[in-house]
């Protein structure tokens, strides 16, 4: 998938990596990052909108660490 | 973002603090006056300001007496009541939620009642009050503290009053995004005297404790903004009902989303816009309508936290001090079973995976628009 317009395992293993690698992380720098590892252009707008629906996981997830600032946490 | 303002009196109250040189809560400022306010305008003779509705929970919890070998029963579809127990080394257990509003079952409250409890935490999740009248019943007969966790519950009727009066103490949270918001801050409530002792006994204190405590208060420009944003929030929640009903036609309409119950008596503080996916009974594959949610660009959210709290490894494992153990394994304190088996609480399980939520603290003009994209993606998923 070469856009974020649809969820997708390989864009959202792509995320947690990033956000894993760099936590806390913004996502200024994540969408920074889908551009420069994978030429993955997206507005700020959809990379936050798209991060949102991986803090619904389990056990693996996104979360908020504070204000625009992502984690990883394994929760099982 | 919720649809609050702060173009009013906050930036001249703000000036008021900065000029008097007193920035830290007391009672002769603005935390005296939003505690006042915050216990008139909700019929108590106590409100507490602290600096977190967290906070505020912990220092309930021990006010309730709960220590190590003791029981705190929590709601099973949020963490924070559970992690507050933790502080005070005492253990979570949990009483299940009814499948048609997803609120703490008094009985499944009842049912779990055990000598160790000290006190039961419930969540009016969402905006939709528990059954407080129930479930004080229960904590009464059990001689234990009900703590009504009001964060999603702002100025919400239950019967003749509003939540967070009904149980012994109601927590309510002004952090980020709820109802009113002040950044970071939280009021607890009491008609008790010993309890509100015992909560303004850990929260602050100058130099030298009496015994173990912290500071957890309200600093005078977070109650300066509190005070203004108390007289604007039910305007605020008046309009998130509108949205809220704006959404719910759409779900009402719909054969495979199962809607909230509002109960006879109870009122509604709309925070979050639940409804239950039912879809497979219909045919419909839950990832289809995921994806149909996902591409309307709008924010909505399938399965909230997939699992119960009891399973995540904060209270599965020993490792909240450290990894030496307390308060959930080897305790010396505690005699119980300290395993959260699968199933313990089936409703929780059953429903939090279909959980289909939306941010409904919007305006009923931007509600329309959640609407229209959500009858988008039933369609979709319904092969229209």
């Amino acid at each position: 998938m070469d856009d974020l317009t649809k969820l997708c395992d390989e864009n959202s293993d792509r995320i947690m990596a990033i956000v894993e690698e760099l936590q806390p992380v913004t996502a200024r720098q994540v969408r920074e990052e889908l551009a420069c590892r994978y030429g993955l252009e997206a507005e700020l707008e959809q990379v936050v909108r798209y991060m949102e629906w991986l803090r619904s996981g389990f056990p693996r997830k996104l979360a908020h660490a504070g204000p625009d600032a992502w984690v990883v946490i394994d929760l099982g | 973002m919720g649809i609050d303002t702060f173009d009013g009196k906050e930036i001249e109250y703000l000036k008021e603090v900065l000029a008097s040189g007193r920035l830290a809560g007391h009672d002769e400022g603005f935390k005296g006056k939003v505690e006042s306010a915050f216990a008139e305008a909700f019929g108590v003779k106590h409100a507490i300001a602290g600096n977190a509705a967290m906070s505020l929970l912990i220092a309930s919890v021990y006010a309730a007496g709960a220590g190590a070998g003791d029981e705190v029963m929590c709601d099973p579809l949020v963490q924070f009541h559970a992690i507050s127990t933790l502080w005070q080394n005492a253990r979570p257990t949990w009483a299940d939620v009814y499948a048609d509003n997803w609120l703490m079952d008094p009985e499944s409250a009842r049912a779990n009642i055990t000598p160790q409890t000290k006190a039961i935490c419930c969540t009016h999740l969402w905006g939709l009050p528990c059954e407080v009248d129930a479930l004080r019943k229960v904590a009464d007969e059990a001689g234990v503290v009900l703590i009504e966790d009001c964060a999603h519950a702002m100025f919400l009727p239950y019967k003749d009053k509003y939540v967070g009066t009904w149980g012994h103490i109601g927590v309510f949270s002004l952090c980020q995004g709820k109802h009113m918001t002040t950044g970071d801050g939280g009021i607890a409530l009491t008609d008790d005297d010993e309890l509100d002792r015992r909560i303004r006994s850990i929260i602050a204190f100058g130099e030298s404790p009496p015994h173990l405590a912290t500071v957890f208060r309200m600093t005078e420009m977070t109650a300066a903004v509190a005070l203004v944003q108390l007289e604007k929030v039910k305007g605020y929640i008046e309009e998130y009902r509108k949205s809220y009903a704006v959404l719910e036609e759409v779900v009402s309409g719909c054969e495979w989303l199962q809607s909230r119950v509002v109960k006879d008596g109870c009122g509604n503080s709309p925070y979050i816009f639940s409804c239950l996916f039912q879809g497979d009974e219909k045919g419909i594959e839950v990832e289809d309508f995921k994806q149909a949610l996902f591409e309307t660009g709008e924010n909505f959210n399938i399965g909230f936290t997939q699992v119960p709290a009891y399973k995540y490894k904060l209270f599965t494992q020993p490792m909240a001090y450290q990894n030496k153990g307390c308060p959930l394994h080897n305790c010396p304190y505690y005699e119980g079973d300290y395993e959260y088996k699968d199933g313990l609480c089936p409703t929780a399980e059953e429903i939090l995976p279909r959980l289909v939520n939306t941010n409904c603290m919007i305006a009923e003009d931007d509600a329309k628009r959640v609407a229209d994209a959500l009858s988008r993606a039933i369609a979709q998923a319904e092969g229209k």
